[in-house]
């Protein structure tokens, strides 16, 4: 079963910038930072901007991608914490 | 990249001074019908959706116009950041307020030839040097980040070590860029007054790179001696070992192609504000996205680095041919009339056999 686990919100001035390999970056303008994001992390940064619940996450990572880890659910938290420490998103 | 990296959008064409190498007046960029607020606001938009990252406002003089506050605003709104290119004589204290209020600004580049009013003022027009230096002080009173750029011309060779030292030490600007005349606009008219001979580039080029050595980061260069001085002793140094360097040995001298567009102040894309005769459409009618990644002519100046320099007479049989880049597109354009040359302004070849050297400072 699927833990409870708030979705950090994002910020709204934070843009993402994909490129042809489905790869992309997030760029925050108003520090200039910007890091890049796997295929993976796309995916569920657009979940994130869409709303989606964490299970709703959790089920279209294990969907879409094939070399999913059994329990993405750790990758995904991480990805969450990550946002947060480096200010696209918030608790 | 799916989409560029940045875009320079030259707001307007007009300008309060009239600088004898101006590269913009009569130039292919000079077109008069300037967009509105709500055209330029429009296209800005645009870029946000393509999640361009900066945009670059420059002219003319971009302060000339009134609605350079709501320029910027669309830029910030639809999250952006923003440099601006200008020449200092029109910023106020409350424009530049806003700037800061904005937290979106790399920089704001002001133009400065000379370490005082008579080598400065020489090309740009009386008390140009006063204006510039004011708008540097109220910038920085406003606490935004200033940058300069010293156009090098045979005139102010003699005072780069004291321009330097006003702009590094003593108004304390983090860094300064540099560069030689364009041979565009009213540069052409005047070329046996602005443009160096190779004697002068020489002198130049011996001058900034010492400067450059002393102030270590804090002068750069993508043009003009510093830039040529750096490119002719890499070059120098790979022929004397026998050795190529990569990537060169083809038109490989530009990669802005691949990282930005420009808009001229009519609102056509062209690629860049010195090959502002190549159009590539128009804002707002076609889609930023598509010209990208679509237009013709823009995918055909991208494959410039396919074109060998051996292919070229005048470089099949030079010693430096693996280890050049065949430099600007524009510079071979205005030269030749060829976009697809290499530029005989960075030919190493030809500046030695005119009478430069290679520079090596210690």
């Amino acid at each position: 079963m699927v833990s409870d686990i708030p979705v950090p919100r994002v910020k709204s001035m934070i843009s993402l910038r994909e490129e042809f390999d489905d790869w992309a970056l997030l760029f925050n303008p108003d520090t200039g930072k910007v890091v890049g994001l796997t295929p993976s992390a796309v995916t569920i940064w657009k979940c994130m901007t869409q709303g989606s619940s964490y299970e709703a996450i959790v089920t279209t990572i294990r969907d879409e991608f094939e070399n999913t880890p059994q329990d993405p659910e750790e990758d995904i938290r991480n990805f969450f914490a990550d946002t947060i420490r480096h200010g696209y998103a918030e608790a | 990249m799916n989409t560029p990296k940045s875009v320079d959008i030259d707001v307007t064409s007009r300008c309060n001074l009239k600088c004898l190498y101006c590269s913009h007046r009569t130039s292919a960029a000079d077109t008069r019908n300037e967009r509105s607020t709500a055209e330029w606001t429009k296209f800005i938009e645009e870029c946000g959706k393509a999640a361009v990252m900066s945009i670059t406002i420059g002219g003319g003089e971009p302060f000339i116009r009134e609605d350079l506050a709501e320029i910027i605003h669309a830029i910030v709104k639809n999250r952006m950041r923003f440099s601006i290119l200008s020449n200092g004589g029109l910023i106020t204290p409350e424009i530049a307020s806003y700037i800061k209020s904005t937290r979106r600004c790399n920089h704001v580049q002001i133009s400065i030839d000379g370490s005082c009013p008579d080598t400065h003022d020489r090309f740009r027009g009386a008390k140009s040097f006063e204006a510039a230096i004011r708008g540097i002080r109220i910038l920085q009173n406003a606490g935004v980040i200033v940058t300069s750029r010293i156009t090098i011309h045979r005139y102010n060779i003699h005072d780069l070590e004291n321009t330097a030292h006003l702009l590094l030490d003593e108004i304390g600007l983090e860094s300064i860029s540099t560069n030689s005349v364009s041979h565009l606009g009213l540069a052409q008219e005047h070329e046996k007054e602005v443009q160096l001979s190779p004697l002068e580039m020489c002198d130049a080029m011996e001058r900034i790179l010492l400067l450059a050595e002393k102030y270590r980061q804090q002068i750069t260069a993508q043009a003009g001696p510093l830039s040529l001085g750096k490119a002719y002793q890499e070059m120098e140094c790979a022929r004397i070992e026998g050795r190529e360097i990569p990537h060169r040995g083809f038109l490989t001298g530009c990669g802005c192609m691949w990282q930005k567009i420009t808009v001229r102040p009519d609102g056509v894309y062209v690629p860049c504000g010195m090959l502002a005769h190549i159009e590539l459409g128009r804002i707002n009618q076609d889609s930023l996205i598509d010209i990208w990644q679509n237009n013709r002519e823009l995918q055909k100046l991208r494959e410039r680095y396919l074109i060998p320099l051996d292919s070229f007479p005048e470089c099949a049989d030079c010693e430096y041919r693996m280890t050049c880049t065949g430099n600007c597109p524009a510079g071979a354009f205005t030269r030749t009339g060829d976009v697809y040359a290499p530029s005989p302004d960075g030919c190493l070849k030809q500046f030695l056999a005119n009478g430069g050297r290679i520079v090596q400072v210690m």
